[in-house]
């Protein structure tokens, strides 16, 4: 056995966990978007290990099937979940210092995402939780959680159902900015949302 | 019991290499040499109030091809930093050894020895029996003249690093009655296999668990789960690691054999949504595991037989409670908790009960680690994070480091007499090895970016 097929089929398993999540939609079909290639994960060279193989396309060109929940005028609609995630339609909400709370701008930001999600009502997230590098390692995966949590109560708080959202916490194991000053910290206090299921 | 044993992370690296059984079992076995004076070993030496000062000259080879030339070097290079690192000798420079022509020890150059200082001579001969290496070792006493410590010893050629290690701790045995580190390891986190994570557009490099000798040498990667891993803690026989991994989405406590034919993962604390968890700590009976878990809405501590069986919340109180680390009895657990408004740390029996706060730091304590008398943890301190330790019976507290850069995360050796923790000080964050008196800091890790060390238990 390789690491290649074990990680495969670890990965096959979160995927349909992950699709478990996404309900009753049928999985998002579009012809006209050409399979996932490697092109659609930069840089990702040394870490191919963690994609199940991509199908073949096939030689002919498909048949195009109406799909009523696909919206044309819609870009986000056809658009996979990486290729959702990269269009970043959910913000990030940003915490002060050792801070899990909520504050106005970050409410702002909860509220415009609470009305994307509201408009594509099928779509699963998980909301990260982040801190910058100050503090200890493992206080830091408690602050993330709770930064996590603060995020998932408020969009709960605005009619989103608790089924939709996960949270996971990084702590600091995953900094945007990697600096070392308040410019840095401040964009790596985050809950940052993950669209993984549509 | 003690003459034969496993090149572990050679297995190690096999089992990682195919997920096959490793092929190749070196060992290490020794016998005594019969002409070493046992009843002196422990009142020769230096004149009082100073250490013996030991010199190691090159290992005289019968044979000279280039492996085993190079096998001769090794020995002498590990045994000499070995020797050096419990400071039990004071060794004299190998370019001092060298000035004198090497000799067996029935033909040593007493005057010489003497004039350099030593009072020890280890005297090493090394040559091919079968496919592995025959080693005779000696250590002279200069003013005496006789052998008080003599073994012969076979190892494999793979197996250089780990018969120098083994010298080392029965040397340090024989002479000192102490138990040495030198065949200790350490488990730590790591993303300096540079693989990206997958299930996310962010460029994040997965953290993997790795071990390697307590040198730094020998690294092998033990986890292959291509995500978040953290935290590992050893099982009391050093066979076998506890850690937590995100690979599931949740936060999920994993046990995982170290060195058995196939990798076999035990998973006795299963992540959900509403119940992630956390830092898992291995129980020193080898029954349980103690962790942090949300499960009951914030951070508790629980503790759950390895089978996952018969959990158990050892702790309720609004705030947070984290970090559990076992006293090396068994019989109590210290953990971090802020119920008093801050980070502290705090121990209580190990079947829950009363908690009684045992440090006072200004700002905040965390991961505490337990060994012998006292607590290591990390302390948050103006600009960083600093290692200290506190006396369980005392209370008194002395900081172990004071930068550069940022220094947390501690974990003390199975003799007491070393601390390995994670510093910012050479750029990225590194393993560094201090002696308990937070002397003599060394780096151990050289590649990537390492957290979460965690010393074996033997």
């Amino acid at each position: 056995m390789s690491r290649f097929s074990l990680s495969s089929l670890l990965v096959v398993g979160v995927l349909s966990l992950a699709s478990a999540c996404g309900g009753k939609t049928p999985p998002a079909v579009n012809p006209t978007t050409p399979p996932l290639g490697p092109q659609a994960f930069p840089g990702s060279g040394g870490g191919t290990t963690t994609r199940p193989p991509v199908p073949q396309a096939p030689e002919a060109p498909p048949v195009i099937v109406a799909e009523p929940a696909v919206v044309s005028s819609d870009p986000l609609a056809s658009m996979d979940t990486d290729e959702i995630n990269r269009q970043a339609p959910l913000g990030p909400v940003f915490f002060g210092y050792d801070s899990d709370s909520v504050d106005a701008e970050g409410q702002k930001v909860l509220t415009d995402n609470a009305a994307v999600l509201k408009k594509y009502p099928t779509w699963a997230i998980t909301i990260e939780g982040h801190s910058d590098e100050r503090g200890t390692a493992e206080y830091n995966l408690a602050l993330g959680e709770r930064r996590a949590l603060a995020a998932k109560s408020y969009l709960l708080s605005l009619g989103i159902s608790a089924d939709r959202m996960r949270t996971v916490s990084y702590g600091k194991e995953f900094p945007f900015d990697p600096g070392h000053d308040e410019a840095a910290y401040s964009k790596n206090r985050r809950g940052h949302f993950v669209v993984t299921a549509k | 019991m003690r003459g034969t044993f496993f090149i572990a992370t050679a297995l190690v690296g096999t089992a990682l290499a195919a997920w096959a059984p490793p092929t190749e079992t070196s060992e290490v076995t020794s016998v005594p040499l019969g002409d070493q004076q046992t009843e002196i070993r422990t009142s020769i030496g230096g004149a009082s109030g100073r250490l013996p000062r030991l010199a190691i000259p090159a290992f005289l080879m019968t044979g000279a091809d280039a492996e085993l030339q190079e096998a001769a070097k090794t020995l002498g290079d590990v045994l000499w930093k070995d020797l050096e690192f419990e400071r039990e000798f004071q060794m004299i420079s190998q370019a001092g050894a060298a000035q004198i022509p090497g000799a067996p020890a029935e033909a040593l150059a007493y005057e010489s020895w003497n004039q350099l200082g030593a009072d020890d001579v280890l005297v090493g001969s090394v040559q091919r029996a079968g496919g592995n290496l025959q080693l005779d070792v000696r250590v002279m006493n200069v003013e005496r003249k006789v052998a008080t410590f003599g073994k012969r010893y076979t190892c494999s050629l793979r197996g250089v690093r780990l018969c120098a290690h083994t010298i080392a701790d029965e040397l340090h045995k024989e002479r000192f009655g102490l138990d040495g580190v030198a065949r200790t390891k350490f488990a730590f986190v790591s993303d300096r296999d540079g693989e990206r994570m997958g299930g996310t557009i962010e460029a994040r490099s997965i953290k993997e668990v790795y071990v390697a000798d307590y040198d730094g040498f020998r690294p092998s990667r033990v986890t292959v789960r291509g995500s978040l891993n953290l935290a590992p803690s050893w099982s009391p026989d050093s066979r076998a690691i506890v850690y937590q991994s995100h690979q599931s989405g949740f936060v999920d406590i994993y046990v995982q054999k170290l060195y058995e034919v196939q990798v076999q993962l035990g998973r006795p604390a299963r992540g959900t949504d509403r119940a992630q968890n956390f830092l898992p700590a291995w129980s020193p009976d080898g029954t349980h595991i103690a962790y942090a878990s949300s499960r009951d809405g914030n951070w508790e501590i629980y503790v759950v037989k390895v089978d996952g069986t018969d959990m158990r919340r050892l702790t309720s109180h609004p705030s947070d409670d984290s970090a559990p680390a076992w006293s090396p009895n068994g019989t109590q657990i210290a953990f971090t908790s802020d119920r008093g408004g801050s980070n502290q740390i705090y121990i209580m029996s190990a079947d829950g009960g009363p908690a009684t706060k045992i440090t006072s730091e200004p700002r905040k304590a965390d991961r505490p680690t337990w060994a012998l008398d006292f607590i290591a943890y990390s302390a948050e301190v103006p600009g960083g994070v600093e290692i200290k330790k506190v006396n369980v019976g005392t209370r008194q507290v002395v900081q172990l480091t004071d930068g550069p850069g940022s220094n947390e995360s501690p974990t003390v050796s199975p003799n007491g007499r070393h601390i390995a923790f994670v510093t910012t000080r050479w750029g990225k964050e590194h393993i560094a090895v201090m002696d308990a008196d937070g002397k003599n800091v060394r780096q151990i890790t050289f590649a990537g970016n390492n957290r979460y060390p965690r010393w074996s238990t033997r």
